[in-house]
């Protein structure tokens, strides 16, 4: 049976400050005081900005290859190679999720840039990434706690174009999805619509694990969460 | 070289915009680009003498730090800006055939992919380096590019993408512009990049960061 749920996540609900996004920008903060008012005017207006929705659909029909580090969910067949497989492979059913923060970030973002304003039009891009994530966080924690009912674990989150699994496989990820989850599209390059989206699939199971550091099975050399505490 | 000069280039490097800017706050009350700009022209410094030898280096600086990592996004950006209220002034000069550009770079997002952070800043970089930049946008076609190099026939191109399922694209843009423009610089860029692909899609250079492009730029000028 495969379980859907979605929902509309309220900006206020992901209770981010001005300490969650300083840290992202990189370096000494003694710039950071030029952000305070963008990021002021982000916090008032967040709720008008962003249209947040996330959600998952749980799936128990799993099929795991040792041999070729492949998972099929239903008849569908994933190349998710090492890393994914070890970390999924005791799975009972597997979520695939969802998420975005909708368009309007983005638009404002190349709004301030096409003004001139490259600052503004980068603090609000890099906004528009930690929403999208910390939203994530709050999908998954509602996966965790549906699952917690039912005496079972998950495991961190992984997406296609991490850790050897190509960004193409999202074709057959979103083949998966039912129609409730068109909030957000894929391109026939594999881009999603709106662009502050991610997708992905959660492992879940008796003997799964959640891993509270997982940069260091990470290939990314370049991550700007890269050994940041905020990190699923 | 003359102290108005070297301000002016400490004054972009540090992002120091002008006299009210906040930043940093050790240039506090201080004079910025734009009030130093105009200074070394009222002095009577050439402005080819101001660009080259003041505003370039002072972008070229920050570009290096950050390339080595020593500063970040944020501090290029505030720098450009500082470049751009000097620029300002220097702009008229550029009208009236006074003051030259190195060259014209052409840059796009290619087709399929809508992520231009990266290119922004490299347009940003590369312009001020010195060069007139043309931004053909996101999703940016063949044929937008063989178009920009038909009006532009000396220019430069740069070709960003962000993930591996669009990166593929760059190739099909190479061989397009290769088949009509066998003789134009083309330099690729973007997260899932590297040397090899940029060799084996027949494309001239690959550069991590702005910096790198820049001073292959310089090089093919010399
Ligand atoms: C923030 C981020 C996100 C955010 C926002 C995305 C956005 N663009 O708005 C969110 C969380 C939404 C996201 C989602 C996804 N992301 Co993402 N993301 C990133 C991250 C961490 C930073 C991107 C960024 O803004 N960088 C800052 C800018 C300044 O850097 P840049 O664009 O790379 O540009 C620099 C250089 O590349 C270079 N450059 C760029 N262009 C050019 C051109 C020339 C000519 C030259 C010389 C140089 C040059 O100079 C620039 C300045 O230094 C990168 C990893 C990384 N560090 O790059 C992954 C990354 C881009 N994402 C990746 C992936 C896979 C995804 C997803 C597909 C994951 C998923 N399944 O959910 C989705 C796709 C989203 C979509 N809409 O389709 C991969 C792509 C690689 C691949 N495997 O294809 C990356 C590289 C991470 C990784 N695995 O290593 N992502």
């Amino acid at each position: 049976m495969n379980t859907t749920a979605i929902k509309e996540i309220s900006f206020e609900e992901l209770l981010l400050t001005r300490e969650d996004v300083i840290p992202l920008l990189g370096g000494k903060s003694d710039y950071a005081f030029l952000m305070h008012e963008y990021l002021d005017t982000l916090f008032e207006q967040g709720k008008q900005i962003f249209q947040i929705m996330g959600g998952y659909q749980v799936f128990d029909k799993l099929t795991f290859n040792l041999e070729m580090r492949e998972i099929a969910i239903g008849e569908v067949n994933f190349e998710v190679k090492k890393v994914v497989f070890n970390m999924l492979k005791r799975s009972s059913k597997i979520a695939v999720f969802v998420c975005t923060a909708g368009d309007k970030i983005h638009e404002l973002s190349r709004q301030y840039m096409a003004e001139g304003d490259m600052l503004k039009g980068y603090v609000y891009d890099l906004y528009g990434s930690l929403v999208v994530e910390s939203a994530m966080d709050l999908v998954q924690q509602s996966l965790r706690l549906e699952m917690e009912g039912e005496g079972l674990e998950i495991t961190n989150r992984y997406s296609p174009g991490y850790c050897g699994w190509t960004v193409d496989q999202q074709k057959k990820l979103f083949s998966l999805l039912n129609q409730n989850f068109s909030f957000v599209t894929l391109s026939d390059s594999c881009l999603m619509k709106p662009i502050k989206s991610v997708s992905g699939i959660i492992g879940i199971g008796h003997n799964v694990k959640y891993n509270d550091y997982t940069c260091h099975i990470c290939d990314s050399t370049n991550c700007l969460y890269k050994n940041l505490k905020k990190h699923s | 070289m003359n102290e108005l000069l070297e301000k002016l280039s400490l004054a972009v490097e540090s992002g120091k915009i002008n006299k009210m800017s906040p930043y940093p706050p050790a240039m506090k009350g201080l004079d910025g680009a734009d009030e130093l700009c105009q200074q070394a022209l009222e002095a009577g410094i050439k402005p080819d003498v101001i660009l080259n030898d003041a505003l370039i280096p002072g972008m070229g600086r920050i570009g290096k730090k950050f390339s080595d990592g020593k500063a970040f996004v944020p501090e290029m950006l505030i720098a450009a800006k500082a470049m751009s209220a000097a620029l300002k002034h220097i702009k008229p000069f550029f009208t009236s055939g006074e003051v030259k550009r190195k060259g014209v770079f052409v840059i796009g997002t290619v087709m399929g992919d809508l992520h231009d952070i990266g290119k922004n800043l490299v347009a940003m970089m590369i312009e001020g380096s010195g060069w007139e930049v043309v931004d053909l946008g996101v999703d940016v076609k063949p044929e937008k590019f063989l178009e920009a190099i038909n009006q532009h026939p000396d220019c430069v191109i740069g070709l960003s993408a962000l993930l591996t399922t669009t990166m593929v694209n760059m190739e099909v843009i190479v061989k397009q512009i290769r088949a009509h423009y066998p003789d134009n610089k083309i330099l690729v860029g973007g997260a899932p990049l590297s040397h090899d692909f940029c060799k084996k899609i027949g494309a001239t250079f690959y550069s991590a960061d702005p910096q790198g492009a820049v001073e292959f730029l310089e090089r093919s000028v010399a």
